[in-house]
């Protein structure tokens, strides 16, 4: 049982730190935005999985259920809002030299 | 055509019992003890959310569409994304070791419709399934052009979109 | 020492780089160092709950996902035509 948990915190471990180094690390803002991705699908679903494992279903479950589900839906509306406000201002044009138009 | 009216209007029944069953079962479950009196405010909130949905929806005629496709692509989307985290993690140790990024934006075609409840149930089906695979995100979608443009971190490793998302079928 | 509190240890690690992308360059480079110091957050103080055996913890975590999406998406939109 302890081996389960410890390979899916690992797993967590590993997406924050994938995430972390990428924005720390990635050339302009239009990559960096591509590394949100993995803390909020695996680093989130890694973790639940190793609360249920742990507790079972109990009450601490069901809190991290909810937690988990409100992070999942909402990790793509900030990515694809972030991008549209970046597009919006030009940053596509002053750091690659192209001119996109996104209609309403 | 009755058929299909009364199965709506059954539809629109079975949402409100699902809005108040999830509703009242978040209440108790951060109430964090089980009593008659939680249990009969609980009941009560959750009929008061899903009342207060169906009476929006009937004043506003909006319809629940979408479920189905939600519901038949949902999974693909979430292994896509598991499996593309591996994809990010060469992509960084390819950062780290010193190459040149290969990332672009890319125009594909898509069918935004005319504003049809069903096309606007494709388009944010689209977003959020191609924004929650972490190799692509989508930025925007011009209108007139009946396109859609999206940013790719790694091009080889573009999954395509499904047909019926792409048009209305 | 629990494996769920050294977890909720090398998640604070992590933090430092969405600290280093907050206080320097763009304005939408700091915008998605917030945004990911609100998910990082999260998580953490999921795990600390789990590892203390405390589950009202995990009340403040749901606080802080709601909280850091709102204001992200309030910063966003405010960035798209103006500043």
């Amino acid at each position: 049982m302890i081996w389960i948990i410890s390979i899916l915190l690992f797993l967590a471990v590993f997406a924050s730190l994938v995430s972390s180094l990428g924005i720390l690390l990635a050339k302009d803002s239009f990559e960096r935005l591509h590394f949100l991705g993995p803390i909020t699908l695996l680093g989130s679903i890694a973790i639940l999985l190793a609360v249920f494992t742990q507790e079972g279903f109990t009450i601490i479950t069901g809190k991290t259920a909810v937690t988990i589900l409100v992070l999942l839906s909402t990790g793509p509306v900030l990515t694809h809002s972030i991008a549209r406000a970046a597009v919006i201002r030009g940053d596509a044009k002053r750091l690659r030299g192209e001119e996109w138009e996104v209609s309403e | 055509m009755s058929k299909q009216r009364i199965d709506s209007s059954l539809m629109q029944y079975i949402h409100v019992l699902i809005v108040t069953i999830l509703v009242a079962g978040t209440w108790i479950l951060f109430s964090a003890e089980f009593n008659p009196q939680e249990a009969i405010a609980a009941i009560v909130a959750g009929l008061a959310t899903g009342m207060g949905g169906y009476v929006l929806r009937k004043q506003t005629r909006h319809k629940i569409f979408g479920f189905r496709l939600w519901l038949k692509h949902l999974p693909s989307f979430f292994a896509g994304g598991l499996t593309d985290c591996w994809v990010l993690t060469k992509m960084l140790f390819r950062m780290v070791a010193g190459y040149p990024s290969r990332s672009t934006f890319k125009k594909i075609p898509f069918d935004t419709g005319v504003g049809k409840p069903v096309d606007t149930g494709r388009l944010v089906l689209a977003t959020y399934g191609i924004t929650l695979q972490p190799n692509s995100y989508v930025v925007g979608f011009n209108k007139d052009r009946d396109e859609m443009l999206i940013h790719l971190l790694d091009p080889n490793h573009e999954r395509p979109i499904k047909e019926d998302i792409r048009r209305p079928s | 020492m629990n494996i769920f509190l050294l977890t909720s240890l090398i998640l604070v690690i992590s933090f430092i780089p969405a600290i280093i992308a907050t206080i320097r360059g763009d304005a939408i480079d700091r915008l998605i160092g917030m945004s990911l110091g609100g998910i990082i957050s999260t998580l953490c103080l999921i795990t600390l709950a789990v590892g203390t055996g405390r589950s009202i913890y995990i009340d403040v975590a749901l606080t802080v996902a709601f909280l850091s999406f709102s204001g992200t998406i309030a910063f966003a939109r405010f960035l798209e035509r103006w500043l």
